[in-house]
C-alpha cells in the first residue's frame, strides 16, 4: 500500500510518463500519480537543486529546500496554470521562494558578514561536468547576458533575486537612493530581455 | 497616460518582478495592474528575463539519495501519513543578519505565483484576531457545509483565510473570484492543507464593496465559474 505502482490506475501511463510533456505530467499529478512527480524531479531536480544551492550556499540546506519544493509541487500541482508560464519556471519560482525562506530562518539565528559579491556571481562550480551540455550552453548564454550588463545593474539584480534582499535593503547595503536601485533593476532586466530576444532571433 | 507618467511604475514593476518589493508596495503594484493593461504587458515582457536567471547558476549535482527522500515523502503524503523524512533543521548559513522579514509576494512573476500554499498557513481563523491594525470580515457560507472563512487585511492588501471547506475530489481545485462593478474575475487557485485550512493571497487587489467568492473548479482553474459559490465575503 502506498507504493508508486499501487497508486497507478493506468499502467500505460506509467510506462509512458517519461515521454510526456511537462504540461501533461501536471495533469497526471492532479490525479495524484506520484510517477509524474518522479519524472518532473528527473527533469528539473538538477536545476532546482542548483538554484537552491546558489541561494543558500549550503548543500544540506539546498537538499532540504529542494525536498520541500517538490513536496509542494506534489501538493499544489492543481494550482499550476499553464497560461502563466512553463512548468519549469513554476517549479523554480517555488524553489526560489523556499530558499529565500530558508535564508530568513537562518538569518534569524546567525548574524554574520554578508559577501555581496557572492550574490551576483555565478561562480564556476567544481562539480560542473560535461554531462549536461545543453544546460551549460543555456547557462553560458544567460551568464553571458548577465556579464554583459553594467556591473551596477547585475549587482542589484543578483542581490534581489539570489540574495533575497528588498530594494530598500539593497539601497541600505550600497548606500544609494531607492530610485537608483529600482532604476538599475529596470534597465538591467530590459537589457537581459533584449539580449535573450537576440539569441532567439 | 503619457510615457513620462509611467516611468515610476516601470521601475516599480522591475522590482516587483524580482520579488524585491515590500509586501505593501507589492500590493500597490498589484492594485495598479488590475486597471492598467499597459503595465500588465510591461510585466509580461520583464518576466521572462527573471525566469531565465536560474539558468545562469552553475550546475550542482544533487546527491542521488535526494530523489529517494523526496519520493518517500510524496508517497507518505499520498498515503496520508506524516512525512517520513522531514527536512532537517538548517545549519548556520554564512549570511548577514537581515531585518524583520515578512512573507513576500512569490517572485511577482506576472502574478504567476498566485498559489495558495495552504499547508504553510498555521494560524487561520482565530476567533478574535489579535493584530489590531488588521481588519477581519467573516464570510457568509452559501452551502450547508460548516464552512468558516474570513477576509483578513487592510491597506489594499487582503487575503482569504479558510477553514473547514469540504475536501476536494481528485482533479478539482478551489478558485477564488473577485466580483466588482466590472464583473467576475478569476483570482487565486488553492487547495487545502491536511487540516482543511488555507491561506489564500488575493494579489489582484480588492476595493471596498467588492466581493470574494469561492467555487470548486477543474484543476488548472476556470475563466468563468462552473459551479455554484460555496462562500461569499464583501470587502
Amino acid at each position: 500500500m502506498g507504493t508508486v505502482s499501487d497508486m497507478l490506475e493506468w499502467p500505460a501511463r506509467r510506462r509512458d510518463a517519461h515521454r510526456l510533456a511537462d504540461e501533461d505530467l501536471m495533469l497526471l499529478l492532479r490525479d495524484r500519480d506520484a510517477r509524474a512527480l518522479a519524472v518532473l524531479y528527473d527533469r528539473h531536480g538538477g536545476p532546482a537543486y542548483s538554484l537552491a544551492y546558489r541561494i543558500v550556499g549550503d548543500r544540506q540546506v539546498a537538499e532540504d529546500v529542494t525536498q520541500e519544493a517538490f513536496v509542494s509541487v506534489w501538493r499544489t500541482g492543481s494550482t499550476y496554470r499553464a497560461a502563466r508560464g512553463s512548468v519549469r519556471s513554476w517549479i523554480l519560482a517555488i524553489v526560489r521562494n523556499r530558499a529565500i525562506d530558508a535564508l530568513r530562518r537562518a538569518a534569524a539565528r546567525v548574524p554574520l558578514g554578508y559577501d555581496d559579491d557572492r550574490a551576483m556571481e555565478a561562480e564556476p562550480s567544481a562539480d560542473e561536468t560535461d554531462r549536461d551540455a545543453l544546460r551549460r550552453d543555456d547557462a553560458r548564454t544567460v551568464r553571458g547576458a548577465l556579464n554583459d550588463l553594467p556591473r551596477d545593474q547585475a549587482q542589484v539584480i543578483g542581490l534581489a533575486y539570489f540574495g533575497g534582499f528588498t530594494h530598500s535593503e539593497i539601497a541600505g547595503l550600497l548606500g544609494l537612493p531607492l530610485g537608483t536601485i529600482k532604476g538599475r533593476m529596470r534597465l538591467g532586466l530590459e537589457k537581459l530581455r533584449d539580449s535573450m530576444d537576440d539569441v532567439i532571433a | 497616460m503619457s510615457a513620462h507618467d509611467h516611468r515610476p511604475w516601470s521601475d516599480e514593476l522591475a522590482a516587483y518582478a524580482l520579488g524585491a518589493l515590500e509586501p505593501h508596495e507589492a500590493a500597490a503594484v498589484e492594485g495598479h495592474l488590475v486597471d492598467c493593461a499597459r503595465c500588465r504587458a510591461e510585466l509580461a515582457r520583464l518576466a521572462p528575463a527573471v525566469e531565465r536567471l536560474p539558468a545562469s547558476v552553475a550546475p550542482a549535482d544533487p546527491p542521488r539519495e535526494l530523489r529517494r527522500r523526496i519520493m518517500d515523502a510524496v508517497e507518505a503524503d499520498a498515503a496520508g501519513a506524516p512525512e517520513t523524512s522531514p527536512p532537517r533543521r538548517p545549519p548556520a548559513l554564512r549570511r548577514r543578519e537581515r531585518p524583520a522579514w515578512r512573507s513576500r509576494p512569490a517572485l511577482g512573476l506576472a502574478l504567476a505565483a498566485t498559489l495558495a500554499l495552504g499547508f504553510l498557513g498555521g494560524a487561520a481563523l482565530r476567533g478574535g484576531d489579535g493584530a489590531p491594525q488588521r481588519t477581519t470580515v467573516r464570510a457568509q457560507a452559501l452551502t450547508p457545509a460548516p464552512v468558516r472563512a474570513a477576509l483578513v487585511g487592510g491597506d489594499g492588501s487582503w487575503r482569504l483565510e479558510v477553514a473547514r471547506l469540504p475536501p476536494l475530489p481528485a482533479g478539482r481545485v478551489y478558485e477564488a473570484w473577485i466580483r466588482s462593478a466590472r464583473g467576475l474575475a478569476p483570482s487565486t487557485l488553492f487547495v487545502l492543507s491536511r487540516d482543511g485550512r488555507a491561506r489564500v493571497p488575493l494579489p489582484d487587489g480588492l476595493r471596498a464593496g467588492e466581493e470574494v467568492l469561492v467555487t470548486r473548479e477543474p484543476a488548472g482553474g476556470s475563466a468563468t465559474p462552473s459551479s455554484p459559490p460555496l462562500l461569499r465575503v464583501r470587502a
